[in-house]
């Protein structure tokens, strides 16, 4: 015994439900989407309404003003749904225990032998679900769900993943094994030869409403009103001349059909719209005041000759016609909501076009602009030179090498600026280069040795300093201070030039300082970096206590966060960049001039100016 | 007619070959340029051996954090419907599009000595820049976007009705999540896992940022190619080679384990 009572507030209409059924078959019939599949949900517990209540078997399930709304594993429904939702990974077997895993075993394997006894499935029980038909998918989902003993079942659309040559044989054999259940059960579907067949009772909802509840024959009989007449495949149709207008209902194969009037009461005039042909049977759509169907024998349709576009008279016996009683059901004729729907999306499916379309529009629009405006000024550019230069020493190069442009028009200087290793490796896999700026005399050394250059000169010298944050928390002031004070200290690691410099510099001071000076420094250091902006970067973010670097790499940026620190001269070194024209250099005459500037005062004044000491 | 459709597939022939010759070749080179006995000597007497442990130690410890941390997220953004869901989504996506050097800045700012909780951190003497575990934190950061997103992506291609009709058998949400939900996502779950393991110890920016670069602490595999890359080549490409073959071994193992898991959900 199910008894319930729902209200939900659906998109487009309010479901609004109650019904009571005993140990029988319910169809709820309808077109998608008009709230048959949410009833379902909503009795299985995987909705809540928004009012409602549900009893089923004497317990309540669902019952807000109690407080009760039971999840769904503890309703006991069985649920099948439309395409069966057998677990993929798991076979027959494994997906009838699922529900029951918590049974002793014994129990467990006696339950489901014996449904598989019952559904006769018991060949299938090794199978994974992909290999299975759409009538065995469906037994086997039925087991699974009837092996949990469920107080209700619940259908969703069972029949409609089948194909049509397998659709009638598992619809009989669905309404045997409905019979033999003695549980009550809810079917949704919207094919009406599923409700003919299945149900006890049909209930024949439209926009979350049941417009008619009845026996089968009943409401093909009687349609409450043109919609549940189209389903049934019944004519309702208004009785010609009657006035107020009275409705009646006819089956198609009952009525005759003629060219000429035969005056009966019980006659409608109209045009053949369409015929199609079912069986021995000719089905046509006639379509005058009233629109309805009739089936006619086929030899008689041949013999007569009817046409798409004929006018005819139909004439259907008394003893046929059944007299609807008025109702205010009657007058809701076809559902108008799909066109409303349509309707209302047309402007919606501009807009979501229209937004991205000017999105994509307005950046086209930028990217042109910019591209116009970003066109090349001077397009006399005849001579483009290339250098590869040590980090370090970007600004002075960059600045030396624009006088030099300006003094020689078309010529254009470009440069890759990047650790010493890094460009020897570039300059030694063949890039066409007109200058090599090495920060490291084995390097340029090495250079020199496989041929790639000729002469290399000084070209800056360089020191180190330490760095320390601007509010120094430990109070460094001296080198000596790196070893006494506890801090994290960051240097270059030992493979690059300011690596290798750093080390030196705590040997010299091993002599003064005492032996263990540079372990106790070493073991300060948290990061090895392996160029002097990482370097720059950690002690000015306050991370790093202090660090050791080139005083040409602190700009006026980080002057703002660290503080310098001058190193002894005794202890510190000389770092000297070098400089050569490659031998394969592309412009080598220019190469040469530009070196030249470089090593003159007036390139020595620019290296001065950020801050290295000349070479003399 | 037929002559243009084969200039058309011998075009696109064309450009699928050139596509995959490009992507394919620089990695390749790494191991045919030079001389494996070359590169095996060089990994011998180099870092790269404390390297390479550093980085399985570390990126097994974030890949675990990732798959505990970001798993439940994941489930959520699959499932349910939430205010602020796209917002969160552009979130999440960021740290796959921001500048390494960007994200470890902002580590820094937030963990650092004077981060907004460093500082609070500090007090209670737990420091987290240079050490192992800010190698750990910037894995996290970069990988878990990759992770998050398979995940998501797995978690939506299981069946909802499948989940309902668990409930419907008697099986709470939870369990079904173990029963149902893991199992079917497995295959997807494990790429992420793989596609962000791999991820985690290529990861290099913001390690370099946020934990620095000290041999045996916090040096990874792409750290120790880095600092190889200053002074001798060779070593680099030795190290690259064995972290590319690690890499290598991994997506190749997830790949044949997915396929595998994917052939006993599917068929016979």
């Amino acid at each position: 015994m199910l008894k319930f009572q729902f209200k939900k507030r659906l998109r487009h209409f309010t479901l609004d439900i109650s019904q009571e059924i005993g140990q029988e078959t319910l169809v709820l019939i309808g077109h998608s989407g008009c709230g048959k599949s949410t009833l379902l949900k909503l009795l299985a517990g995987l909705l809540s309404p928004d009012e409602g209540k549900v009893e089923l078997s004497g317990h309540v399930l669902c019952d807000p003003q109690q407080k009760i709304d039971l999840p769904p594993e503890e309703r006991n429904i069985g649920f099948v749904f439309q395409n069966y939702a057998l677990f993929p990974h798991l076979t027959v077997w494994e997906n009838i225990s699922y529900g029951i895993s918590k049974l002793a075993e014994e129990e467990r394997n006696k339950r489901i032998e014996e449904t598989i006894a019952f559904l006769g499935i018991e060949h299938l029980i090794h199978s994974k679900p992909a290999m299975l038909s759409g009538g065995e998918q469906q037994r086997v989902a039925l087991a699974r769900a009837l092996v949990t003993q469920p107080k209700l079942l619940l259908l969703d659309e069972p029949l409609s993943a089948l194909d049509v040559s397998t659709r009638s044989y598992v619809r009989a054999e669905l309404k045997q094994l409905l019979k033999k259940l003695s549980i009550p059960s809810i079917v949704v579907t919207h094919d009406y030869e599923d409700a003919r067949v299945l149900a006890d009772r049909v209930a024949v909802m439209d926009q979350g409403k049941v417009i008619q509840f009845g026996k089968p024959s009943e409401i093909t009989r009687f349609p409450a009103n043109h919609f549940v007449a189209e389903f049934t495949g019944t004519n309702l149709v208004t009785l010609p001349g009657s006035q107020p207008l009275s409705y009646v209902a006819f089956d198609p194969w009952k009525a005759e059909i003629s060219r000429q009037s035969q005056s009966s009461p019980y006659e409608w005039y109209g045009e053949i719209r369409d015929m199609s042909t079912l069986g021995g049977l000719v089905h046509l759509h006639v379509e005058g005041e009233s629109s309805f169907y009739v089936d006619i024998p086929m030899d008689l349709c041949d013999a007569e000759g009817f046409q798409i576009g004929d006018k005819v008279f139909a004439k259907v016996p008394s003893e046929e016609i059944r007299i609807i009683p008025s109702s205010p059901e009657l007058e809701r004729g076809r559902q108008t909501e799909p066109k409303q729907k349509i309707k209302s999306s047309i402007p919606k499916k501009r807009g979501k076009w229209a937004y991205p379309l000017a999105a994509v529009l307005m950046v086209a629009g930028m990217a042109t602009a910019y591209g116009v405006n970003s066109q090349p000024v001077n397009n006399t550019v005849n001579t483009e030179m290339f250098a590869l230069i040590a980090a370090n020493a970007t600004d002075p190069f960059n600045e030396i090498a624009e006088g030099f442009e300006k003094e020689h028009p078309g010529v254009k200087v470009e440069g890759t600026f990047a650790g010493t290793q890094v460009i020897r490796t570039q300059l030694e896999q063949g890039a066409k280069a007109d200058l090599f700026l090495s920060a490291d005399l084995e390097h340029i050394e090495a250079v020199k040795e496989e041929g790639l250059i000729d002469e290399f000169y000084p070209v800056s010298n360089n020191r180190v300093v330490i760095v320390v944050p601007k509010d120094d928390r430990i109070g460094i002031d001296s080198l000596e201070d790196l070893a006494t004070k506890k801090l994290k200290l960051v240097i270059g690691t030992d493979t690059v030039p300011i690596g290798k410099y750093t080390r030196e510099i705590f040997e010299k001071a091993q002599g003064t300082y005492g032996d263990d000076f540079t372990d106790q420094v070493m073991s300060h250091v948290v990061s090895l970096e392996t160029n002097v902006k990482q370097v720059l970067q950690k002690v000015s973010l306050g991370e790093a206590e202090a660090g050791l670097v080139y005083p040409t790499d602190v700009t006026p940026e980080f002057l703002k966060k660290v503080e310098v620190i001058d190193i002894p001269k005794e202890f510190n070194v000389v770092a000297t960049n070098y400089i050569a024209v490659p031998n394969e250099a592309p412009n080598k005459e220019l190469a040469e001039e530009l070196m030249n500037i470089m090593l003159s005062d007036q390139g020595q004044e620019v290296f001065v100016k950020y801050k290295y000491s000349p070479v003399k | 007619m037929s002559k243009f459709r084969k200039i058309g597939q011998f075009i696109l022939v064309l450009f699928i070959v050139v596509i995959v010759a490009y992507l394919v070749l620089p990695l390749l080179s790494v191991f045919i340029t030079k001389s494996p006995v070359l590169l095996w000597e060089k990994l011998s007497d180099s870092l790269a051996y404390q390297a390479l442990i550093l980085s399985v130690q570390t990126s097994i410890i974030s890949i675990l954090f990732i798959v505990v941390f970001a798993t439940p997220l994941a489930y959520r953004m699959a499932k349910t419907e939430f205010p602020g869901k796209k917002v969160l989504e552009v979130f999440l996506k960021m740290p796959i599009v921001a500048p390494t050097a960007v994200v470890g800045v902002g580590l820094l700012l937030l963990f650092g000595q004077r981060g907004l909780l460093g500082e609070t951190l500090s007090v209670y003497g737990v420091e987290i820049p240079f050490t192992a575990i800010a190698v750990v934190m910037a894995q996290i950061f970069m990988a878990s976007p990759f992770y998050l997103n398979s995940a998501r992506q797995a978690f939506e291609a299981v069946d909802d009705q499948l989940l309902a009709v668990s409930r419907t058998l008697g099986v709470s949400a939870s369990m079904t999540f173990w029963r149902v939900t893991i199992p079917l996502s497995m295959p997807g779950l494990l790429s992420g896992v793989a596609l962000s393991w791999a991820l985690a110890l290529g990861e290099f920016g913001v390690t370099m940022m946020f934990a620095g670069n000290m041999p045996g602490k916090t040096q990874t595999l792409p750290l120790a190619i880095f600092t190889a890359m200053e002074s001798d080549a060779d070593v680099a490409v030795a190290i690259a080679a064995l972290l590319l073959t690690v890499s290598f071994m991994l997506l190749l193992l997830v790949g044949l384990v997915d396929k595998y898991m994917r052939n006993r959900i599917a068929a016979r």
